[in-house]
């Protein structure tokens, strides 16, 4: 069935790609090197005395909310305080780089025709899947090496420093085969990408579902995070683990391979059907179009977060039980304010965490206007009688609508799961509500940056995402070291009011909304007096 | 005059794209703009379209400034650009209702019609086109609109012979309504076939501009003889070029206004055949980029 042939030009596709990806692949092991080696070193600057060390472990093992979200602390010492901190979020981005490369490298390529460019000279049917695969692959194990001598600079035990890294390498490794399998069932690589990240979603909330102080803790074993905490690095070394991720990226390697010498080169395994010969009445303006182009992705948005908006619901409850059960406890939440009070700094922790994955989106849906254009389809808008505000505002409207749109349904969805599970429907849904209609105007900041970037200089207007970066790590920084307020304050999600922790609107907040509107209105602007990029 | 340009000069930072451009395309004009990938011909278009901004010069199209009344513009005229690109999942036959309803709508039939010559599977995604396929969604998203002017940037690339045999057949139609049609081509013979005029660019200048008539007077006949008598002497003529010549046969290229001197010539050895071939465009366009050519291939070979 597979012969040595379809392999040749194996090494000059890597080769290939390697040069393409010379400065993202670099950055991507320095960035997750650094970013273990910053959480040990933040843990070795603030708990190096034993007993602080101690306590803090005691108050995050017994923090419901915590496990919930990130796993129960397996061991008191620094790595293993380490290993807990970067466990879900480091396996998540050692997912996404995977998905990114995967894709970057099989499907995106063939859907811009190089790749029959390619197969028509001498390489062999697999050789990209190989290549793509090998590169992956490569790029995480030089990324747990990279990680565990980072940890080991910072004096942790070399072995534990490896397993951790190895732990989060098999996870983007499992990652990689279940994207090489992917592309093989999509036509498109947004569609690859959308499957991809409903995975890594998904297994997230499985995770959660089966968190370990729960009643379905056994749950965990059905998600890969659950696995990267159960290895237990400097807890443990559970290595045996390592043998599942093993035996299951090579199932889905051969698959992969076994669809791909299945399918013709262009086309997907899940074929495309034929569409309608003649639009529909309404697809007549640009707002149709963008609402037609847009759709998909805030439809998929919806989906996941109504998902997360259940399963949060439904874990809030799980730990009222708990803390109901644990009469330490409630002395505990008491003196944070009650039962309520618990429950409400439960979603308000949780609205912090994702409030920049709202951003994330509103990103995304305005730089659809870049994308558009730098692929020339604005220009076949444009060349219409449409004027270039209508055809900004027309795809603006969703860079500013969706995202609070998404963060609305999730509010509702959490509220209402906790409300119907307790049988407790008070108030609760629209006090999350409100709280979480406090981080539009930072969300739509975003939407201000990305818009002024593109209306001004298009060439740069990925520099949102740059923004968007930078603003992670401040938030980050805040979490760990006691930095200075005024750099914390650079960050608007700093300007949020805490609604559920008792904080009232003030006159940042309304700042951050007049800044955001003036940022958009310079970049259409801009857009109206710029040259359309061919 | 259906676009009136005058001096119009256009950087891209410090690249001079277009220096001084002067063209006039009148009403009814089938006007072909000629030269190489990167002369400026898509860069001109883009300016009359109100994409870009010019720096210098002055733009008319139908009377009007092409970037401050584009919306209004917009309406009478249709564009094909030079490299189309679809909604990937929108399907052909979606993209070209949604670009027509945009220009301001169109008759059913004649969308009908068009679907038919062009052979067009208007049901499947755009994603799944291949060039040719995508080429052809816009062009009939352009002849299905009935406006002034129509606008091609190198229509039939990606297009087989037979699909351009029908692009033909529509811009002929067109002219024969009175449309005016702007066609920019690197493709000489279509250029040829269709226009009445043409412009040529290079490097951003305009070289040349005329009917055809006009240009060939600027270049040199081909022609290939047989004599009775061996040839001689033809050498010595000033005016003829790449010559080759053996006994009682030569061919050879002679400037337009030398053509009666080397005729007189020749029939001193007493003509048997003679064969003379108006220069093609192709010759006409190699004469002013021959020394591009010759740079582009040598590099070529090195690659």
């Amino acid at each position: 069935m597979i012969k040595k042939d379809d392999f040749a030009g194996t090494l000059t596709m890597i080769r290939l790609n390697l040069r393409r990806d010379k400065f993202i692949i670099p950055f991507f092991i320095i960035f997750m090197a650094l970013l273990v080696a910053f959480v040990a070193a933040s843990f070795i600057n603030l708990y190096s005395d034993e007993t602080l060390r101690i306590a803090f472990y005691l108050q995050m093992k017994n923090n419901p909310t915590v496990v919930s979200l990130l796993g129960s602390v397996l061991d008191p010492s620094i790595g293993g305080l380490t290993a807990w901190r970067v466990g879900f979020p480091a396996s998540l981005f050692m997912g996404l780089i995977s998905v990114f490369l995967m894709v970057r490298h099989t499907r995106s390529e063939e859907r811009k025709g190089r790749l029959e460019l390619i197969n028509s000279t001498k390489v062999g049917r697999h050789a990209v899947l190989s290549a793509a695969l090998i590169i992956t692959f490569g790029v995480n194990l030089i990324i747990a090496v990279a990680m565990g001598l980072a940890l080991m600079t910072q004096g942790l035990n070399a072995y534990s420093s490896l397993v951790l890294g190895m732990s989060l390498a098999v996870f983007g490794c499992l990652f990689a085969s279940l994207t090489g399998l992917a592309v093989q069932l999509t036509e498109s690589s947004g569609d690859a990408r959308y499957i991809m990240t409903g995975i890594l979603v998904g297994f997230f909330i499985v995770r959660v579902l089966g968190w370990d102080d729960g009643d379905y803790a056994w749950v965990s074993w059905f998600s890969p995070y659950g696995w990267v905490h159960h290895i237990g690095p400097f807890a443990g070394n559970e290595i045996w683990i390592f043998g599942i991720f093993l035996a299951l990226t090579v199932l889905l390697t051969l698959l992969a391979y076994w669809l791909s010498s299945l399918r013709d080169l262009g086309s997907g395994i899940i074929t495309q059907r034929p569409g309608p010969a003649r639009a529909l009445k309404s697809l007549h303006n640009p707002l149709a179009l963008a609402w037609r182009l847009q759709r998909g992705m805030l439809l998929f948005w919806i989906i996941i977060f109504v998902l997360m908006g259940v399963m949060l619901g439904f874990t809030a409850q799980t730990i009222t039980n708990m803390v109901n059960s644990n009469p330490q406890f409630i002395n505990l939440v008491l003196l944070l304010g009650g039962k309520a009070g618990l429950i409400d700094s439960y979603f308000s922790m949780m609205l912090a965490l994702l409030g920049e994955v709202f951003a994330f989106y509103a990103i995304l849906a305005t730089l659809k206007l870049q994308s558009q254009e730098s692929n020339k389809l604005s220009e076949m808008v444009l060349t219409n009688s449409v004027s270039r505000s209508h055809w900004a505002i027309s795809n603006l409207i969703f860079a500013i609508l969706a995202p609070a749109l998404v963060l609305i349904v999730f509010a509702l969805s959490i509220g209402l799961s906790y409300g119907l599970i307790t049988g407790d429907l008070n108030d609760v849904t629209i006090r999350i509500l409100g709280a979480a209609l406090m981080y539009l105007p930072a969300i739509w900041l975003f939407t201000g940056i990305s818009m002024v970037l593109f209306g001004l200089k298009p060439r740069i207007a990925s520099l949102s995402w740059v923004a968007l970066a930078v603003i992670i790590v401040i938030d980050l920084l805040g979490e760990f070291f006691d930095i200075n307020q005024w750099i914390l304050n650079i960050s608007p999600f700093t300007q949020v009011p805490q609604l559920l922790a008792g904080d009232t609107i003030e006159a940042p907040l309304i700042l951050i909304l007049v800044i955001a509107a003036l940022l958009i209105i310079i970049g259409i602007l801009g857009y109206q007096r710029r040259d359309i990029m061919g | 005059m259906i676009i009136e340009i005058k001096d119009l000069t256009k950087y891209y930072g410090k690249h001079r794209a277009l220096y001084k451009i002067n063209l006039k395309v009148g009403e009814g004009e089938v006007y072909g703009f000629i030269g190489p990938n990167g002369a400026g011909k898509s860069t001109t278009l883009r300016i009359i379209l109100g994409m870009l901004r010019k720096n210098a010069g002055e733009v008319k199209l139908m009377g009007q400034d092409p970037w401050k009344d584009a919306v209004q513009l917009h309406s009478r005229l249709a564009y094909v650009p030079g490299e189309v690109n679809l909604w990937p999942n929108l399907t052909g036959g979606e993209v070209i209702d949604l670009l027509g309803r945009l220009r301001g709508g169109f008759r059913e039939e004649r969308l009908e019609e068009l679907i038919k010559v062009f052979k067009l599977d208007p049901t499947k995604r755009c994603s799944a086109y291949s060039t040719g396929n995508k080429q052809k969604v816009a062009l009939i998203a352009a002849l299905v609109c009935d406006v002034e002017l129509y606008i091609f940037d190198e229509p039939t690339l990606g297009l087989d012979p037979l699909m351009e045999g029908v692009f033909r057949k529509e811009v002929k139609k067109l002219k024969k309504t009175g449309k005016t049609v702007l066609l920019s081509s690197h493709i000489l013979s279509e250029v040829e076939a269709l226009c009445d005029r043409v412009s040529i660019i290079r490097e951003g200048e305009i070289i040349e501009t005329g009917t055809f008539e006009e240009l060939r007077h600027l270049t040199r006949t081909s022609i290939t003889v047989d004599t009775i008598k061996p040839l001689t002497g033809l050498e010595k003529i000033s005016g003829i070029h790449h010559l080759s010549m053996e006994g009682t046969h030569a061919h050879f290229s002679v400037d337009a206004e030398k053509i009666d001197t080397v005729l007189k010539y020749l029939t001193q050895f007493g003509i048997q055949s003679l064969l003379s071939a108006p220069p093609t465009l192709e010759e006409l366009f190699l004469r002013y980029y021959g020394e591009e050519y010759a740079t582009m291939t040598e590099r070529s070979v090195k690659e």
